[in-house]
């Protein structure tokens, strides 16, 4: 089934990727800083999914709806894949211009650190079969795991020396051409609308998940005389 | 590698990704909701 | 509350008494660590005292999710059950825990240490201030060590997932210990890192502390 998010997700991700491929190069670095155009979207969904998995949890936690956690769930997968792809973008954009894939530049290693708490996120998740222990667990690991992150942003920045400032959002002193920021927004807006199709659809089959496994109506779970009262609605 | 080999290898993985992770998702909602008798 | 923390506090560290699963098994398994280290990179006298102090941290961050997840430290679920009926609050079970985690934690660095100022020969100028690092540092590993070891713990539940859950959170933990006992080789100022260090252990209090009633229910 395919929802009208979807439709406008595909849209904009195909104008993003056109325009990303047709903008003048950069004066400096010419056609490479074209990758910026899938890295810093891919980067700031990394961040947003965090910030959703958390809320997220809380919200699971004040109102133990399961639909909370279904989103958290869906968030930290979609964000294990982009800070993923933040990660390898990042990496195939600096061997060609400071000749390393990798470099200690406070920066990165946040993003790493944030991709192996994302991991943990989702192996624990994986590793409980009744779905409200599951919400339970993986929300207070959520909530402990995001109020670490700015701890680990200082102590990073403060180990590695102040990494250079942003260089979009700073008012008044734009450091980059029109035609390159229009291209650079309209790809962040892009994979924002993205994100929000697959989290939407991710949270979809995590709903679906726990429907089968529940025991369905009129099914005995304490001997034959007690069953599973039906439904209305069609589950939680 | 040129500059355009840089950049075609980086928006290969990403869109490519995205464009397989979707389909993967896609097709397990739908097996899904086979399973589960809805439409 | 208090009475409630110190008498578990105290079943703790009996239990361990009695275990010996610390003393007797961890403790020995991180010394032969930092022992097989130079076999595998080379005895050079000058990089060992080089790489001993980040060295002492790493064994102590890795080693240390084995003590929070020391068998004595998880409870049965009849005993739990017994604590709950008796109204023992969450929070002072985590307490308890923490405590005896941070104890236990220090008794692993205070040997660990030692074996790295014998076996690397690290020059540090103050050493009196490792006795502030080192139980800021083990206290923050015992609260994430308690929250992870609770939170895969139960039926189902993989316990060999605590490491990864613990290791990436500990970060700022393991740069603030490292970088306070770097400034003290250079003669420089650690406030910061002292700071840093009091700053995560009570953010990880208070997470501790709040999220102890949530995970009671399961």
């Amino acid at each position: 089934m395919i929802k009208p998010l979807d439709v406008a997700a595909g849209l904009m991700l195909a104008t993003a990727l056109v325009l990303g491929l047709v903008v003048p190069p950069d004066a400096v670095q010419g056609d490479l800083q074209r990758m910026m155009y899938v890295h810093v979207p891919s980067a700031w969904l990394a961040y947003l999914s965090f910030a959703t998995t958390l809320v997220a949890g809380i919200a699971y936690l004040r109102t133990r709806r399961m639909r909370w956690d279904h989103i958290a769930g869906a968030s930290g997968e979609v964000g294990v894949v982009f800070t993923g792809l933040a990660l390898v973008t990042g990496s195939i954009w600096g061997k060609p211009v400071w000749g390393v894939w990798w470099t200690w530049d406070a920066r990165l290693v946040l993003t790493a650190v944030m991709f192996f708490v994302y991991l943990g996120y989702l192996a624990l998740r994986r590793s409980f079969d009744d779905p409200e222990v599951r919400a339970r667990r993986a929300s207070v690991y959520g909530i402990v795991a995001v109020a670490q992150i700015p701890l680990v942003h200082f102590s990073v920045v403060w180990w590695r020396g102040l990494h250079q400032p942003a260089t979009v959002l700073r008012p008044g002193d734009p450091q980059i051409d029109g035609p390159l920021l229009a291209a650079l927004l309209a790809a962040v807006f892009a994979f924002t609308v993205v994100f929000a199709a697959l989290v939407s659809r991710r949270a979809e089959v995590n709903r679906l998940e726990d429907l089968i496994a529940a025991p369905s109506a009129g099914e005995p779970v304490a001997g034959s005389g007690v069953a599973v009262p039906p439904i209305v609605g069609g589950g939680r | 590698m040129s500059d355009w080999a840089w950049v075609t290898l980086a928006f290969g993985i990403v869109y490519g990704t995205l464009i397989t992770y979707t389909a993967v998702l896609v097709r397990r909602s739908r097996a899904l909701r086979r399973s589960a008798g809805l439409k | 509350m208090i009475r409630h923390i110190a008498i578990l506090f105290r079943a703790h560290l009996r239990d361990e008494r009695r275990a010996g699963e610390v003393t007797l098994v961890i403790v020995p398994f991180g010394m032969v660590a930092l022992l097989v280290v130079p076999m595998a990179i080379g005895i050079d006298t000058p990089l060992l005292d080089r790489i001993g102090p980040g060295l002492f941290w790493v064994v102590l961050l890795l080693f240390g999710t084995l003590v929070s997840q020391r068998q004595s430290a998880s409870l049965s679920e009849s005993r739990r059950d017994t604590l709950t009926l008796l109204g023992v609050d969450p929070a002072a079970r985590f307490a308890a825990a923490a405590m005896a985690g941070t104890v236990l934690l220090t008794l692993f660095a205070v040997v660990a240490g030692t074996v790295t100022f014998m076996l690397y020969d690290p020059e540090i100028a103050n050493p009196a201030w490792l006795g502030a690092i080192l139980p800021l540092t083990c206290a923050g590993l015992a609260m994430v060590g308690t929250i992870a070891t609770a939170v895969t713990s139960g039926p189902g539940a993989r316990s060999s997932l605590a490491p990864l859950l613990v290791v990436p959170v500990s970060v700022p933990l393991l740069l603030a210990a490292a970088q306070a006992t770097e400034g003290l080789r250079a003669s420089a100022g650690i406030l910061r890192w002292l700071l840093l260090l009091c700053v995560v252990d009570v953010i990880l209090a208070l997470a501790g502390v709040l999220t102890a009633r949530p995970l009671e229910e399961s």
